[in-house]
């Protein structure tokens, strides 16, 4: 497969009082044009940092230690690890879009919609103040805004919810790029509301055949949307596979109890996992989740364990995983 | 995996760790406490008689005798530095609580019965904000008479919107909390709700308010004395001292040096502190300072 | 809009109302006789009986209030008490040198606050963050009359750079004015500059942090685009209430500037008058002091309906 953005070995370090932490430990995706690759895992898992790594946008209290963040284009791969920031502004915003969690937060509430979303546009493809303005307009119809050419002399607050996250939508996908990172889009967001925009993402990436990478902690939005599915545990991928396997198959424990976490209906009883994620700091040597793991043995302490191939396409970082499926 | 149980650091506790790790403010506070020292101890501890004037060391430079030199009557600059200090915390501890015996309970008033009251209240504090204070303070000492004690009770009138503020909001917050309810509730009397939760809750806002203001309140002093409105001669004040300095600055640099450092380490001493203690309160108690 | 500034120059006329009642409210304050305070014990009985009828001391204090106030209105704040001068005019005399001097120190502070503030935030933690630190601290406490004895003493006596006391009018030369005005503002602005500095830099560190400056980022714009017009217009509004509240803080200061360069402004004619306790001066000024504050901090309240389109609403 060729995939449009791949992230090999990527470590992400922050900076604490007792020196760089590592928090998200060589970390490997891929995600191919038209795919969508759900990430999912707990708060705290990394799977943010991971995106936010892919724009270098991590501030000043994280940064990339080692590993590799490509991204193939007409022109070539660019490795965006090494690429100098003034090139690293053209990606942002023009080759890679991103939408986040926080619609309520993520506008300037100073400048009026579309205003925010003909800057990006005069930025990346150089239209002038009219051209992009009904770039913009057109951009908020497509996404679904009514009466777009009114609304967007509006400010923010003038905007629900999901319609402000409809406004980011636009603003991401403005200068047609190629990856969509979307962390937790529809968390913030009424149900009724995640859906409309899940249907929104998904369509928009089928007319464009963008890469889309899809964070969420929520395994039903997860299914729902992705191609194939990447589960992280402190800071690790700990099982990949494609959407329908991972769900009728999951091979890693901690897949197995995210998924028994799933209310289904006819159960009335929600299962929980035992105990806490390890602090990034007491991080078990072995298996990281071997504390919480109810197949844990001997084997699964004292060394790092690796991802296995279950299947051409399935991965899972599990030494046990016969006795597990039994 | 085992965990270990700890018990629960009190919330004083974790404010002095807070605050023992802001070096700077430690420093300062022991500024403070050194400053408080030397104003009660003044009388005993000055090398020589403040007041004494000797017209043959008119304007000596630092020597033995003089160790900070001489100002222009010959008296000694060191005990007038020392003995001024006295009227300088003297003069901020009027100020602070003229200032704090208007505005808390005023504040509390208004914060508690809400209302007219209420609107009445703030607009006062409102107006008496809008005046700027060193001018106000002035009106008031020219119809009181000059003299430290009218000065700074002009600047405790002046200041006492701030009390009146940090003492309203806790009011107000206070109020809605359920444990005051659960406290009437179950029949407290109102006196002992105000002193068994009230008055613990507004205590650190109210201490960087009363450190914020000591310091406002030195520098007030020290203006007033400068313009001959506060300390009256031959009483030493430091701004008092700068005042007569003026004259003579060219040839004794010292005597405009000496008092202005001292004004300024005094209110930055307070000014540290008093942010020092908003900063060190725990996020549980932030919104009331 | 037109119903926020109708709200706020209600609240503005009810302020200046009760202002107007604390300040007249200083002549029932003088202890004892007013007449034996203010002329001492030898004065002649011709002067107790002007005193009295020029501080309408015989008539009820309702009537004399609404004269005072209804002359006010119409610009007459009475006559001094020693020169027969009217006040309106003392003030109109000399206010042009004193809003020379809060007018420059006022621009001076809020250009060199907001640069070293935004320089300090960018690079929080840095070095020039620390100093900003460090020296807004010091700039806040430092008593500025204690700043311009140092200047005087400095530039005057040592270096003989500018004049250290005295004023030029502008009509004059405009070299002289700008020359005699150097020291004072400078003197004036300092500490300005820190309080302007300091809440420039936190508030824009607290603006960095939001969500809104990472989507800035996240569409690839310019670091000088997501500080300039991004993360600083809404970091403005605090810095705006600070720079309110300087102007309030400068026309009390420029009191001391003023004895301190002899500059005759309304400040030294406030110190004249307290030593004279001449009482409609005294009131006449802070009145107007108290105008010029309240009318600034409304401009203040309506600029942020500009800066954040949502508090226009509330």
């Amino acid at each position: 497969m060729n995939a449009v953005l791949e992230i090999n070995d990527l470590v992400v370090e922050v900076a604490t009082a007792h020196g760089p932490m590592v928090v998200v430990s060589n970390v490997s995706l891929a995600v191919g044009a038209g795919e969508t690759l759900g990430l999912v895992g707990e708060s705290g898992s990394g799977k943010s940092l991971t995106t936010l790594a892919v724009l270098r946008l991590l501030g000043t209290s994280a940064r990339i230690a080692s590993g590799e963040i490509l991204l193939r284009g007409p022109d070539g791969v660019l490795d965006l690890v090494t690429l100098p920031e003034r090139r690293m502004r053209d990606v942002r915003g023009g080759r890679i879009g991103m939408v986040f969690q926080e619609p309520m937060t993520a506008l300037d509430p100073a400048y009026s919609v579309g205003e925010q979303v003909a800057e990006t546009v005069r930025r990346h493809l150089g239209l002038g103040r009219t051209d992009a303005w009904k770039r913009a307009v057109e951009l908020l119809d497509r996404v679904g805004i009514p009466s777009a050419d009114r609304r967007a002399h509006d400010h923010p607050h003038h905007f629900s919810g999901g319609m402000r996250q409809r406004v980011v939508i636009a603003m991401a996908l403005s200068c047609d790029p190629v990856v969509l990172l979307a962390d937790e889009p529809t968390t913030a967001l009424d149900v009724t509301v995640q859906e409309q925009i899940l249907t929104l993402l998904g369509e928009l990436r089928d007319e464009s055949g963008l890469a889309l990478l899809f964070i969420s902690h929520d395994l039903g939005v997860i299914a729902d949307i992705s191609d194939r599915v990447a589960v992280m545990y402190a800071g690790q991928v700990v099982e990949t596979a494609p959407v329908h396997e991972l769900f009728a198959a999951p091979r890693h424990p901690y897949t197995r109890a995210l998924l028994r976490c799933v209310p289904s209906p006819g159960s009335d009883r929600l299962a929980t996992i035992p105990g806490t994620v390890p602090t990034f700091d007491a991080l078990p040597l072995g298996c990281r989740f071997a504390p919480r793991c109810e197949h844990a043995a001997a084997v699964c302490e004292g060394a790092p364990i690796g991802l296995d191939t279950v299947a051409a396409t399935h991965f899972a970082r599990c030494v046990r995983i016969e006795e597990v499926v039994s | 995996m085992t965990t270990v149980t700890t018990r629960p650091e009190s919330a004083f506790a974790a404010f002095r760790r807070r605050f023992v790790r802001q070096r700077l403010a430690v420093v300062m506070a022991g500024v403070i406490a050194v400053m408080v020292l030397v104003a009660l101890l003044a009388p005993w501890i000055t090398p020589l008689d403040p007041n004494a004037q000797a017209l043959l060391d008119r304007l000596a430079p630092p020597s033995t005798k003089h160790w900070l030199g001489a100002d222009d009557l010959g008296r000694d600059v060191a005990s007038r530095l020392i003995i001024a200090t006295r009227a300088t915390i003297w003069a901020g501890l009027l100020a602070t609580c003229v200032s704090l015996l208007i505005g808390l309970p005023f504040g509390l008033l208004a914060g508690y019965l809400r209302g007219w009251a209420d609107t009445v209240l703030s607009r006062a504090a409102d107006a008496l904000m809008a005046i700027p204070p060193l001018l106000f303070a002035m009106a008031i000492v020219a119809v009181l008479g000059r003299g430290v004690t009218n000065a700074m009770i002009a600047i405790g009138v002046v200041t006492a919107p701030r009390f009146f503020r940090v003492a309203r909001g806790v009011a107000l917050v206070i109020r809605e909390e359920t444990y005051i309810e659960a406290a009437r509730s179950i029949g407290c009397p109102t006196g002992r709700i105000v002193r068994t939760h009230v008055l613990p809750n507004m205590m650190s806002p109210l201490i960087v308010q009363i450190s914020v203001t000591m310091g406002f309140a030195i520098l007030f002093e020290a203006s007033l004395s400068f313009l001959g409105l506060g300390v009256q001669p031959p009483d030493a004040s430091w701004g008092s001292m700068l005042q007569r300095s003026t004259r003579f600055a060219g040839d004794a640099p010292w005597l405009v040096l000496l008092p202005g450092l001292a004004i300024l380490l005094t209110v930055l001493a307070f000014n540290t502190v008093g942010d020092a203690v908003r900063d060190s309160v725990g996020r549980e108690n932030r919104r009331l300072a | 809009m037109i119903r926020t500034v109708a709200a706020r120059l209600a609240t503005l006329v009810v302020l200046v109302w009760v202002v107007s009642l604390a300040v007249f409210a200083l002549v029932l304050l003088i202890p004892g006789d007013p007449t034996t305070t203010l002329l001492g014990d030898n004065a002649t009985p011709e002067q107790v009986t002007a005193l009295r009828t020029s501080l309408g001391l015989d008539d009820p204090l309702l009537m004399r209030y609404w004269r005072w106030l209804s002359g006010a209105l119409q610009g007459d704040l009475g006559t001094s008490m020693l020169s027969s001068y009217p006040v309106t005019q003392a003030i109109g005399d000399r206010i042009g040198v004193t809003v020379s001097l809060v007018v420059s120190a006022l621009v001076l502070s809020v250009v060199l606050g907001l640069v070293i503030g935004v320089l300090a935030a960018v690079r929080q933690g840095g070095w020039f963050d620390r100093l900003t630190l460090l020296g807004s601290s010091i700039g806040i406490a430092m008593p500025n009359f204690w700043l311009g004895l140092v200047l005087v003493t400095f530039f005057g006596a040592e270096l003989g750079l500018f004049p250290t006391s005295g004023y030029a009018r502008p009509g004059d030369g405009v070299g002289d004015w700008v020359a005699h005005l150097m020291l004072p503002v400078v003197t004036l602005a300092a500490g300005g500059v820190a309080e302007i500095a300091r809440q420039a830099r936190a508030s824009l560190v607290d603006t960095l942090r939001l969500d809104f400056v990472r989507t800035a980022a996240a569409k690839g714009l310019s670091p000088l685009s997501i500080v300039g017009k991004h993360a600083l217009r809404t970091a403005m509004i605090p810095v705006i209430t600070v720079m309110g509240l300087q102007v309030s803080r400068l026309f009390g200061m420029s009191v001391l500037v003023e004895a301190v360069f002899a500059l005759p402004g309304i400040g030294s004619l406030m110190v004249a008058s307290v030593f004279d306790r001449d009482i409609p001066m005294i009131q006449g000024t802070v009145l107007l002091a108290t105008v010029v504050v309240v009318v600034v901090n409304l401009l203040v309240d309506l600029s942020y309906g500009w800066l954040n389109p949502k508090a226009a609403l509330t």
